[in-house]
């Protein structure tokens, strides 16, 4: 049976509420290279084999632009998988995307480009650091805190802060308040100035 | 004068309206089934609050595809007056018989508490009994009350005289610190073209009666009234509508 995988987004320009409050909470949680969040549905259709092709294509069309989707203020996406566009003739879509990345699980997990396996993020060259994907830095963050959640803690309370920015395991810049977290170009700067990964790590909600 | 009260599963604003039609106007009024079709019956339309089929998908989405909606088109078209009321906006929105859409308010947050409202038209079938900027209070209660349109659409209606209600401070300043939910321009309520349609996030059937504390919302119940009694005297007075 063929299915339908319809992405319901809003407008490109169209302020997101939902997606501000979600960034704001992934800020909370030190997640501070969220830039943007913007929240869409994903629908899913399981249609029976006797559309095909062109017909199935218009026919989805038609259910977006009725029901599915608001034009007003959404756009929408559709792919297809499944036996049904062959079967129908000319399969004029798309396959369901992949996601492209799944999320590593803790501990030497994450490697460099060369293939070589991370065991210590404080000493991670920046050049490294920048090929990672978001959620590979995540992960590393995660174990800097098993590896040294205590010694971090120690340099938060010494400060009374609410952020502290490490590179290569030295405090350069503490904060006590959520909202004058170092900027993206303030890491990159000192990141690239010092070669060593940039990491920012903030008081855990108690 | 004999109203219909639209009710959708999940509809819960139906019997404070029929409450307000019936006890308090002194008119009659009747639920209608969303699966009815036949509104002959009635000299105007009410789609009241509450969540109709649980807002899936969008607030109003599934609604609009209810046998009962084409006769409301229909209603309205005949020149009917047609009052939606929050959800009953969102309904009438998402059905096109209004333009724009209302969106997940700016913070987020459901809001329920009062706000003012400034009356922007009133050379209208709604409030005529009100004075251009006269300030309402009345009741809102709702997530998704921020109001959308484009510009070109917006400065359409703004020429055409088809919004009604802002939102503003007690003294009737359009202020970004009185815009509840984000809604462009202040909007609170708006009509159709035609001007037999009017939509508003705002409750005025909780806000009908003085023992209440507040009968801002007679003003627009009163006003469907007078419209079609020609012979009932008009006022701007607000004393003097039964309050």
């Amino acid at each position: 049976m063929p299915t339908a995988h319809i992405f319901v987004t809003l407008k490109s320009g169209l302020f997101d509420a939902q997606g501000a409050t979600i960034r704001r909470a992934l800020h909370q949680l030190s997640h501070s290279a969220v830039q943007d969040v913007r929240i869409g549905k994903l629908i899913t259709l399981t249609l029976d084999s006797t559309l095909g092709g062109e017909e199935m294509q218009r026919r989805l069309d038609q259910m977006c632009q009725q029901l599915l989707s608001n034009p007003v203020i959404e756009d929408y996406e559709i792919t297809i998988d499944g036996d049904g566009a062959a079967e129908g003739g000319e399969p004029t879509l798309a396959p369901l995307r992949k996601p492209a990345y799944s999320r590593p699980t803790l501990g030497g997990d994450v490697k460099t480009a060369d293939g070589v396996a991370i065991n210590e993020p404080f000493a991670l060259d920046f050049t490294a650091y920048q090929s990672l994907v978001n959620e590979e830095k995540l992960a590393l963050r995660s174990m800097a805190w098993q590896k040294h959640g205590a010694w971090i803690m120690g340099q938060l309370n010494e400060r009374h802060a609410d952020w502290i920015l490490c590179v290569g395991g030295e405090v350069l810049d503490s904060g006590d308040t959520l909202e004058n977290y170092p900027s993206e170009e303030r890491l990159t700067e000192l990141g690239k100035a010092n070669d060593l990964a940039p990491w920012v790590f903030s008081r855990p909600p108690t | 004068m004999h109203f219909g009260i639209i009710v959708f599963p999940g509809t819960n604003c139906d019997l404070d309206c029929l409450h307000v039609v019936t006890k308090v106007l002194g008119q009659t009024g009747a639920p209608v089934w969303h699966e009815e079709t036949d509104l002959s019956a009635f000299d105007a339309i009410i789609v009241p609050g509450g969540f109709a089929h649980g807002d899936y998908l969008r607030t109003g989405a599934i609604a609009r595809f209810s046998p009962v909606m084409d006769s409301v088109a229909e209603f309205a078209r005949m020149g009917k007056p047609v009052l939606g009321i929050c959800n009953g906006f969102q309904i009438l929105c998402e059905a096109g018989l209004l333009p724009g859409v209302l969106r997940r308010n700016l913070s987020s947050h459901f809001i329920c508490r009062d706000v003012y409202l400034r009356v922007e038209r009133n050379e209208n079938r709604f409030m005529h009994l009100s004075n251009k900027n006269d300030v309402l209070k009345m009741p809102i209660r709702h997530g998704e009350g921020n109001y959308y349109a484009d510009d070109d659409t917006l400065a359409a209606m703004e020429a055409n005289g088809q919004i009604l209600l802002r939102y503003c401070d007690a003294n009737g300043f359009v202020t970004p610190e009185s815009n509840p939910n984000g809604s462009a321009g202040n909007i609170a309520g708006v009509m159709n073209e035609e001007g037999t349609v009017f939509g508003l996030m705002p409750h005025p059937e909780a806000c009908a009666e003085a023992i209440l504390g507040n009968a801002d919302g007679l003003l627009l119940f009163n006003a469907l009234l007078q419209e079609l009694r020609p012979n009932t005297p008009q006022t701007a007075d607000r004393g003097l509508l039964g309050v």
